[in-house]
């Protein structure tokens, strides 16, 4: 029950956000500074949340797979890599240094 | 020559918008399946399928949908309701840029697509009305992109459900933060992107001990006041 509350909690605050800009703001503009925080606020989340899943994946012995593979992630992410590639990349170096890794320890 | 033939132009079938939406869509259905299939186990382990797949089409966004999840397991609902829509909360950029966009549009579409809005559809949906300028094609683009990518989204989350527990057995965890390194990895050009992503990525990790959630509130507040700091010191 709690997990449907919680689905219906965030899809209605979600959904909220997408509609009122397009009925309140059909014709005005956010000012700069709002618009910019707001983006912030986005960018913040998903790094909060790489963070986050980074110390929920590296525990142990895949800390450095984790951190070599997200840091292959980002230089490729940068570049401009599509994401699948970026995944199929990150994840091929995320085994094989955790083969390594289990190998020599 | 007769009046009556038709030239090569004239036969030429003209660009569907919606074939134009789906074939846009397609690519990413597959690059995202990795990380649906991802939540769908996240949710089965949690004994919620059904509820956690039911947040493909509520939610329509990953990384919030991911987010309320895992914060539900220690956060309680009320935190994981807060880091979802937090999290989702550059989706009222979207909609502002969009909301210019659709003036002429009719209100049920305006109602309905808003439901549709993340990521991919808005800037896919932005590259298509740049070269389109019928109201009625740019509607027909948007719903045949956002129903194509919901239709992969929730099918893939729903094979992780279904998956569950004989997927987490293989450790795929480190897809999740490659996709989302990948959907924040083209801000890092930016530099002020790039302090806000230092930042709530060393504040995330150290309010690790904070309850669940409310590291991740703090690091977003703290990414965007050093963002906005940055800005101000730039102009």
């Amino acid at each position: 029950m709690t997990t449907w509350a919680v689905m219906l909690g965030v899809g209605i605050g979600s959904y909220v956000l997408r509609i009122a800009p397009l009925m309140l703001l059909r014709r005005a503009v956010l000012s700069h500074g709002v618009d910019r925080a707001i983006g912030h606020a986005g960018v913040a989340a998903i790094a909060g949340l790489i963070a986050t899943s980074v110390r929920h994946t590296g525990d142990g012995t895949a800390a450095s797979p984790t951190l070599l593979a997200v840091a292959l992630g980002t230089v490729l992410a940068v570049r401009g890599t599509a994401m699948l590639r970026i995944i199929v990349a990150g994840a091929t170096l995320y085994y094989g240094a955790t083969l390594v890794v289990q190998t020599l320890g | 020559m007769s009046s009556t033939t038709a030239s090569l132009h004239d036969i030429t079938p003209m660009p569907s918008p919606v074939r134009d939406g789906v074939a846009a869509m397609l690519p990413l259905v597959i690059a995202y399946a990795p990380f649906a299939i991802v939540i769908g186990t996240t949710a089965a382990e949690r004994g919620t399928p059904l509820a956690g797949w039911a947040g493909s089409w509520l939610i329509y966004g990953g990384s919030a949908h991911l987010a309320a999840l895992r914060t539900l397991d220690g956060g309680g609902w009320a935190m994981a309701i807060a880091t979802g829509v937090l999290i989702n909360a550059r989706l009222l950029v979207y909609s502002a840029g969009l909301a210019r966009r659709w003036t002429h549009q009719p209100r049920w579409f305006r109602f309905v697509a808003a439901g549709l809005i993340i990521d991919p559809t808005f800037a896919a949906g932005e590259r298509f009305a740049d070269g389109c300028a019928s109201a009625t094609d740019q509607r027909r683009h948007f719903i045949a992109m956002a129903v194509t990518l919901g239709l992969g989204w929730s099918a893939a989350i729903g094979a992780g459900a279904l998956l569950g527990s004989r997927v987490g057995g293989i450790d795929v965890g480190i897809v999740v933060p490659l996709c989302l390194v990948s959907i924040v990895g083209s801000a890092l050009r930016v530099p002020a992107s790039r302090v806000v992503v230092v930042v709530a990525a060393v504040l995330a990790i150290c309010a690790g001990a904070m309850p669940a959630g409310t590291g991740l509130l703090l690091a977003i507040a703290g990414g965007a006041a050093a963002g906005c700091l940055w800005d101000r010191r730039a102009r």
